[in-house]
């Protein structure tokens, strides 16, 4: 490049313990210019930022910001040189006015009191520079989220940014306020000084808004390019992991079409829109849900559960569900641990308690006044234990004094345990635990489904953000975008680069 | 997409009645007890209740600050006791009863229990329910040592000490004057300065105060050490009026002075605590209590009132504003 960059990563790399998050990162942005990143979950765009602005330190390599090597303890540090970054949750108070938060922090005074007047006209000036109608004299909260986005865009510019960072801008946005906002962006870029970061996993948009391109892969830079040099299968090929070493867990070949269907939805009605959510789930397969953040895996496994208000009309076990209720799912054999590890268990209580907690009100909590029965937990408890496979010294110590792997164990143990279950759905089960121990996890599941007692056999869903994981565990893989399954895979048809495609694209790609 | 101008969403009376609810309730109240007792409004009541809900006033002025900076504080009343009871017992003593030592000392005690709330719980994260009821309970205990387990008067207090018994033109007593005074700088630093803004901008939203560099921490620590003076100067205005140190005077405090925090909410600006809101309040709570008294019900009847007042505003607040309120934020 001819022109001095104004903000230059050499070498950048942050190790959190032994994973590195970001390696050995080389990044140029130069004035008047988009550059993007993409990369999966958990590919190292947001630890990239945080060093960025100075959330983290770098731990190897250097950074440059005007030709000068610099070094950003905090984020007041970096917003001083002029690198300002736009969240991608909300960051307004709710009841000021517009004018009002884009001057919190550096409101304009004059013998300690704030000068309202001057605030609005440099917020309105911002407003005219930028070409925008945004009301600035009303609260924020009466605003949609667009012009909300805006408002923030509007406070970066309050202190004249030289880099704009925006954190999945459009991922609050509409349908219809995603290309507006995107050719603001660029109007942006042509009329003013300033070098824009724009983070996205949505490519289409990175296409539509981008100078250049630059593709993380597990903390690595794989791709940068002019947007021109490069195409859509191009940068998906580029996030493609390389695939850690797993072990091949062995997956029997099933003719699915004869087994009985455990689970079959089309569509439902929540958060306001309806999402079409067609797929079934058999006794014995492993289905798999991938998709990015935010693209709706979650959402659709609470409205299963009942856990999320929704308009719906699905097929469990035979039965048509309409309303439902957590604990009447559970009687009736679904069941689903939480995404987030914690949700899952009672931290402070001992693996006796965690596993029993589930069943008190069953069989260990006795007809009497509820007392529970010691002698009949203990015996619950090893038994779950030792069908688990958990390693642990004693059922009485503390749940939280076991690694990851082993409460992942203790928690899809006795999940299964309850009566009449017919349907396990994992959230991200193998989130933050070793290689070792998610290899164990993978064979957990699959005797689930493939003990050879048939009668007891039973269907899963597995929601995960890796690939790899869900291409070696599952029968089947169901792609989320904005909400919906775009598209389903059986096992013979599993090709890593289509799968990601879709979920980048939001759009099926021809078998 | 905002290529066109913003329509304000219309407001009808369904979102408009709620920013008058203590207003009304304000009115129906007072209204209701002027009927059973023609007294009830008569000049030198309406002043004694004035001068009452002064002491009250200043306390939720203080209690304001901090519950706009996101805590919530069980200890005031028993602050402001404590701070009364050092101002009594300095100036029992025979060689120190110099007014502007003994006000300064409890002033600096009050503001230091302050500093004290912030240390556990904005440097060791202790929660504020914990560590301000833990506190309450402290300081009741030094109370007691101070005052000798009983309502502490002495002959030795100089008849300065009794200055906030004066009336302005033999009309307006003293503390309302400082009661004014407190309201109008709180309201102008709330509403008009950085430090209000910044204060507000902490207890609603911290990630967004923090984003903007704002320093959540510091701010807190600020509310804290403001609330406690606060709780000094009420104590010492009732130990003043009341030629006085009651040991139930914390005790009888606490909850109007809170009350009178939430009830701002519901008054003008919805959901924000503001000091209009918390003057009408404090006034509010003491016409329960001295109309109930004066009505020759049984005073715990004002309990009852303000507890119910307390819960249905409150309830207005959560049906109306989705995000609750800052220090009594709600889930989802």
């Amino acid at each position: 490049m001819s022109k001095e960059a104004i903000l230059r990563f050499k070498g950048a790399t942050k190790r959190f313990g032994k994973f590195t998050a970001v390696d050995h990162v080389d990044l140029e942005v130069h004035n008047k210019e988009i550059v993007s990143i993409i990369g999966e979950n958990g590919a190292g765009k947001s630890t990239l930022c945080k060093m960025l602005t100075g959330v983290y330190s770098i731990d190897e390599g250097e950074m440059y910001f005007e030709g000068k090597k610099v070094e950003f303890h905090n984020t007041t540090e970096s917003m001083k040189a002029g690198i300002m970054m736009v969240y991608q949750e909300r960051n307004l108070v709710g009841m000021l006015t517009g004018a009002q938060n884009i001057c919190l922090g550096n409101e304009p005074k004059k013998g300690g009191l704030i000068q309202e007047k001057e605030a609005y006209e440099k917020a309105l000036k911002i407003r005219e520079q930028l070409h925008l109608l945004t009301p600035l004299n009303i609260p924020v909260e009466e605003l949609g989220a667009g012009e909300q986005q805006l408002i923030e865009i509007m406070r970066a510019f309050y202190t004249n940014p030289k880099v704009l960072i925006l954190d999945e801008p459009t991922a609050s946005l509409g349908e219809g306020e995603i290309e507006p906002f995107l050719s603001f962006i660029k109007e942006v870029r042509d009329t003013m000084d300033i070098a824009i970061i724009f983070i996205s996993h949505k490519i289409e948009e990175l296409f539509a808004v981008s100078d250049r391109i630059v593709v993380l892969t597990d903390g690595k830079n794989t791709l940068t390019d002019k947007v021109e040099n490069v195409t859509q299968v191009q940068v998906i090929q580029s996030m493609l992991r390389t695939g850690k070493s797993y072990g091949r867990i062995p997956v029997p070949e099933k003719d699915f079409n004869s087994l009985p269907t455990v689970l079959k939805v089309d569509k439902a009605i929540y958060d306001g829109k309806e999402h079409k959510l067609n797929f079934e789930v058999h006794k014995g397969e492993v289905a798999g849900f991938y998709g990015l953040v935010g693209s709706g895996r979650t959402e659709c496994v609470e409205m299963l559960y009942g856990l999320r208000n929704a308009e719906k009309s699905y097929t469990f076990n035979g039965e048509t569900i309409t309303k439902n209720k957590t604990s009447t799912m559970i009687e009736k054999g679904m069941i689903v641990t939480p995404e987030k590890r914690a949700n899952g268990i009672f931290k402070s209580l001992s693996l006796i308690d965690n596993i029993c907690n589930l069943f008190l009100a069953k069989h260990l909590a006795g007809k009497y006044a509820g007392v529970v029965n010691r002698k009949l937990s203990r015996s619950f408890a090893d038994k779950i234990l030792k069908e688990s496979d958990v390693k642990y010294n004693s059922p009485n110590q503390q749940i939280s004094s076991l690694s990851g792997g082993n409460i992942q164990k203790i928690v899809i143990g006795r999940s299964v345990a309850i009566d009449n279950i017919q349907l396990l759905i994992l959230d991200e089960p193998t989130n933050g635990i070793d290689i070792g121990a998610k290899f164990e996890i993978y064979q957990q599941i699959r005797t689930l489904t493939d003990t050879e007692q048939e009668e007891k056999r039973v269907g899963v869903i597995l929601i995960s953000s890796e690939l790899d994981e869900l291409l070696n565990v599952c029968d089947s893989i169901y792609v989320f975008a904005n909400g919906d399954i775009i598209q389903g895979f059986r096992r013979a048809e599993f090709n890593k680069k289509d799968i990601l495609s879709v979920a980048v694209r939001g759009k099926r790609v021809n078998e | 997409m905002s290529r066109e101008n913003h329509i304000r969403k219309n407001k009808g009376l369904k979102e408009n009645a709620p920013r008058f609810f203590l207003l009304i309730a304000f009115i129906v109240i007072t209204l209701v007890f002027q009927i059973m007792q023609p007294n009830f409004l008569n000049i030198t009541n309406v002043m004694n209740l004035l001068a009452h809900s002064s002491i009250i006033g200043i306390l939720a002025c203080g209690n304001m600050i901090l519950m706009a900076a996101g805590e919530m504080s069980f200890s005031v009343g028993a602050q402001c006791t404590v701070a009364g009871a050092l101002f009594g017992w300095v100036l029992a003593k025979e060689s120190s009863n110099s007014i502007l030592l003994a006000l300064v000392f409890a002033m600096v005690i009050a503001a230091m229990i302050g500093l004290v709330l912030a240390f556990f719980t904005v440097k060791l994260k202790v929660p504020t329910f914990v560590c301000t009821l833990a506190m309450g309970t402290v300081l009741d205990g030094f109370t007691q040592i101070l005052t000798g387990g009983s309502t502490l008067h002495s002959s030795n207090w100089p008849p300065m000490l009794t200055i906030m018994q004066k009336k302005i033109g033999g009309v307006f007593p003293l503390p309302i004057i400082v009661f004014l005074i407190i309201a109008v700088i709180t309201h102008i630093i709330y509403e008009k300065t950085k430090p209000g803004r910044h204060l507000y901008a902490v207890g609603s939203n911290p990630t967004a105060a923090n984003n903007v560099g704002i320093s959540v921490p510091k701010v807190k620590v600020w509310a804290f050490a403001i609330s406690g003076t606060f709780c000094g100067i009420a104590g010492v205005t009732a130990v003043s009026y009341n030629n006085s140190v009651s040991l139930t005077l914390g005790g009888e405090y606490l909850m109007p002075a809170i009350a009178a925090t939430m009830l701002s909410a519901t008054f003008l600006k919805l959901g924000k605590y503001n000091v209009p809101g918390t003057v009408l309040a404090a006034v509010l709570m003491i016409v329960i209590q001295n109309g109930v008294v004066n009505a020759g019900y049984p005073i715990y009847v004002k309990d009852i009132v303000q507890g119910i007042l307390l819960t249905v505003a409150v309830a207005i607040i959560v049906l109306i504003k989705e995000d609750g309120l800052p220090s009594v934020k709600l889930e989802n």
